[in-house]
This record gives C-alpha cells, structure tokens and sequence, in this order.
C-alpha cells in the first residue's frame, strides 16, 4: 500500500538532533459555515543527516513509528530555499571579509594622497619666499638660494617660475578638462563612429559592446549597436578607441 | 525501503551518543565488594531514580533556554567591532573632510591661489610690506581652516558626511540613494548617531522614541529586501554587522532592552513581581544543579573506569 505523504514547509531545525519540525496545510469543509477551511498540522519529522534548513520546502512520508511523536520521514526537498539562505550567509561573510581589507588600503591612500598635496602646496609656497629673498641678496648668498630653488623645481618637475602653467589640479579645472574632451569627441562623433563600424575595428567593437549591452552582440541591430557605441565614447572616463 | 533504513541507523546512534560521558554518570553508585544481594538491589534501586532526576532536571531547563533564546547580536547597534561602523566613525573624525562640503585638499589649494594673486599684485614690493603680506595670508588660511574644521561644526554636519559615506558604500551603482541596502544603511548611521546622544541623555524619551522608529523602520525596509533579493539581502546585513534573527524576530526597543545590553551601567530598570522573582530563582538554582552533576559525572567517570 502507498505509504501516506504530505508536502509541507519546515518550520523549525536545529533543537533536536535529526529531527524538524513541518507544517502541513489541507483544505478541509466546515459544515457549520459551509466552506472550505485551512487547517495547519504540525509534524515532527526524522531528518537523517540534519539536511533540512528552516525555509524548506518538503515532502514527508510515514515510516513506522520512531518515538512517541516521530512518524514521519523526509522523503525529498523540493524547495531548498532555507539551504540557499544558509550558502548566502556564509557567501556574504567572505565577500565582506575580502572588502574589509581593499577599503582599509583606500583610506590609507587618501591619506597619503592629502599629505602629499599639503606638502606641495608648502613647498610651492617656500619656493615663492625663496625667489623674493634671492632677488634682494648679495652674491654670495644668491648661489645658495638658486640651489634650493632647483632642488623644489626638480621635485615637481616645474620648469620656470613664476610660470603661467597651472600646476595644482582643482576640482574645478578637472571639470572643465573632462567638457573639452566631450566637445572634441561630439564635433568627430561621426567619423569615430564609422571607423568602429568598419570591419578592420570589428574587434575593440565587439570588446565595447560586451561591456555595455545585456544582450549578445550578434541580436543587436546596426542602429542599436551604434547608439550604445556613442554613449560609451561621449563619456570622458572611458578612453577613445579611435585616435582622433 | 528507505525508511526502515532510517530506522535502524537511528536507534544506533543513539546508543552510540549514551556513551558519550553524559551527566547521567553521576548516578552511578559505588559498590562495595562484599555488598549482599539486598544492598545490591538498593543501590540499583538508587541509581534509577536519581538518573531519571537528573534527566527530568536537563530537559526542564533545556526548554527554558528554548523558550528564552537571546539574540546573536545587539540588535539596535549590532556587532560591537563591526568595520563600516569604524568607517563612518573615522570619516567624522578624518582630517581631509571639512564642514559645508568642502575637502581638505581643495581649500589648501584655493588658498595657495589667492595668496599666489595677492602677491602678483604687488610684485615689486620687497622688506616689511612683503611680510606682512605673508602673515595676512598666512591669518587667513589659519582661520579659514579652524571654521571649517569638524570640530568646530554642528552635529548635523557630521551626520552629512556619515550618511554621505554610507551611501558611497552601498549604493548599487553610481547615483544611487533609493535602494533599500541605502535606505538600511542610512538609518543604521542614524540610529548609530542617535544612541550615543540617548547613552548620555537618559531622560530624553523624545530622542529615544525617535531611535526606536528608526529601529523599527530598518527592520521593515531589511525584511522587503529578503524577500525580494535575498542574496543582496545577507551581504548587506553582514556588513551592516546584524543578523538574520535581529531582522526576523519582533523586538521592540523598550526598558527590558536597555536592561540586558546595558546602555546606562548596570541600572536595574524593571522591576519584578513576587512570582517572576521566584522562576528566575528556580531555573538560576536548576542550572547551577546541572553543572553540579556534570562535575560529579566527571569525578565518577574517573573513579569507575
């Protein structure tokens, strides 16, 4: 005879050994208010291996009687929902771990990258001190004076000074850097675009496409392809594939 | 079948785990060796019951513990040494961040120029007029830099740059202030923020009513973020230094909690009734008990074998 079976989800694991707790739903008729009802069974059910995880979804069959309240066995999980969580915990806890270490070198390097910009702006600023003193002292000490200047120039490699060139970078300036580099891109849009297209840059075209599009190349049409290509070159971090 | 299976490799392990050193040992009675039948039979006698005492004693408290289980971590503050908490802590106290948005690094070049444009102004001047030229900018620089520094701002501007950085971290791409891993990890800077504020000013029930929401609000938007997206789901709530069942289970920041995780020293905050006092005594006396019987059971397993 086929031995009884239910489906139902676990509910709790991990209190007794080899051994979860299942819900089982059914839908029976109440006569009194005509209608169909859910009705929930708790089963303690024998977990051979401690496999099942709460969240579980399973399908449980009657085995002879294990102890006053074990009758029940998992015959297979359907669902590994609560497994899946259990893999993504310990997923995750690697992934911060390895994180931790690549955050903690990047505030390091802000901080040297900051020590180094003060250091320049005083040293730049010793260097105008310096230039003033030489041009109202004797000969002698003159000699003295040029030597410690060339020795700042050579350190930020400054050719002439007081010089026109700027030689700190802003905030600001990089903006402005970044807007040049689109006003150039997008007066030669066309011909950087036609060049990609031919057959000779089918390669960079293609490294280009994988990296941008969700779909494979080979399904994208020419114009969709093209369109993809320009909004990767009118963005100035990426590089331009085609010397202008 | 497999079930009969099952049952068999059951019933072996279950021997298999009575012959671990359990303290159900320390019922086991010392026999003298010219004991008489009836002494025997005594002893025998005394040993069951006091077995079935000591495993009536184990149960009873296990279900007590099953009943009162605590949470894994603090789950208003979360892990005590967790590394984005450490993060958030050092962006405020960093020195490359100023108030109003402003960066270190771009301040001391602004001012560079201004004092680079000044002195191109008077070019030719040379002696005392050139100094003092210098001192003013150099009173200049000094006290722009002490108006800005964090120190010196409000707590409102640290928070700026506190949630400024949790974006940063878990934002999903670029731009991104939304999502409910943001929204998470927002609210865990501010609860984080608000704490230390409710740790010294206890009698703010405002303010902790106030965290409590926050709580309560991070909790809400992390259990969406498990149904929808589970595997997002536990890396953020590692990162955030919390776990599943802080999330999970109800909790509500109250009296009891201030209590147990001791946010204002060991202050006694709830009082309990005649009746509480005597089960907290109860079970605090069982498991005093049980460790009583696994030293027996350790002394008498040296003893018999």
């Amino acid at each position: 005879m086929a031995r009884q079976n239910f489906i139902g989800l676990v509910v709790s694991q991990g209190k007794m050994h080899k051994t979860v707790k299942v819900r089982v739903q059914s839908k029976t008729y109440d006569k009194k208010i005509n209608k169909d009802v859910l009705r929930r069974k708790d089963y303690l059910v024998h977990d051979e291996g401690n496999l099942c995880k709460e969240g579980d979804i399973v399908r449980i069959e009657a085995i002879p009687k294990i102890s006053a309240r074990k009758y029940f066995a998992i015959a297979e999980i359907k669902v590994d929902k609560g497994q899946q969580f259990a893999l993504y915990e310990t997923l995750a806890k690697k992934k911060v771990a390895e994180e931790e270490k690549s955050l903690v070198n990047e505030f390091i390097n802000r901080r040297n990258e900051l020590e180094t910009t003060i250091n320049k702006v005083e040293d730049l600023k010793i260097l105008d001190r310096i230039v003033n003193k030489a041009k109202n002292s004797s000969e002698t000490d003159r000699e003295n004076l040029v030597k410690e200047i060339n020795d700042i120039k050579q350190k930020y490699n400054i050719k002439s000074w007081p010089n026109v060139e700027p030689v700190l970078d802003l905030d600001i300036s990089k903006a402005s850097k970044d807007l040049s580099i689109i006003e150039n891109r997008y007066t030669h849009i066309h011909k950087i675009l036609e060049t990609l297209m031919s057959p000779e840059y089918n390669d960079k075209k293609v490294e280009i496409l994988t990296q941008v599009s969700k779909k494979d190349i080979e399904d994208l049409k020419p114009n969709v392809q093209k369109n993809l290509l320009r909004k990767f070159i009118l963005d100035p971090k990426n590089e331009c594939p085609v010397s202008l | 079948m497999n079930s009969i299976g099952f049952y068999r490799s059951f019933s072996v392990s279950a021997t298999i785990l009575a012959e671990r050193l359990s303290p159900k040992w320390a019922a086991k009675q010392i026999v003298p060796e010219n004991a008489s039948r009836s002494k025997l039979a005594s002893l025998k006698r005394k040993e069951k019951r006091w077995k079935r005492q000591i495993i009536r004693d184990i149960n009873n408290f296990k279900q007590h513990k099953l009943k009162n289980i605590q949470f894994k971590v603090d789950p208003v503050l979360g892990d005590a040494n967790n590394g984005f908490i450490k993060r958030v802590n050092q962006e405020i106290q960093d020195l490359s961040n100023l108030s109003f948005g402003y960066k270190r690094d771009e301040v001391e070049k602004l001012l560079f120029g201004v004092e680079k444009s000044n002195l191109n102004m008077n070019l030719n001047s040379s002696g005392s007029v050139y100094d003092n030229l210098i001192k003013a900018e150099e009173n200049k620089r000094k006290s722009v830099l002490t108006i800005l520094n964090l120190k010196n701002s409000n707590n409102k501007e640290r928070k700026k740059i506190a949630v400024e950085r949790a974006v940063q971290e878990f934002a999903r791409n670029e731009g991104d202030t939304g999502s409910p891993e943001v929204q998470a990890a927002v609210l865990t800077v501010k609860i984080h923020l608000g704490m230390q504020h409710v740790k010294q000013m206890f009698k703010d029930k405002v303010h902790i009513q106030h965290v409590r929401e926050l709580v309560q609000q991070r909790q809400r938007i992390l259990k969406y973020l498990k149904k929808t997206r589970p595997e997002d789901y536990f890396y953020c709530i590692e990162k955030l230094g919390l776990t599943d069942d802080v999330i999970i289970r109800e909790f509500n920041m109250d009296k009891q909690y201030f209590q147990d995780y001791k946010i204002w020293g060991d202050k006694k905050l709830i009082k309990l009734s005649e009746k509480q006092k005597k089960r907290e005594e109860k079970y605090t006396a069982l498991e005093k008990k049980i460790t009583e019987y696994n030293e027996l059971a350790k002394k008498k397993y040296d003893l018999l074998s």
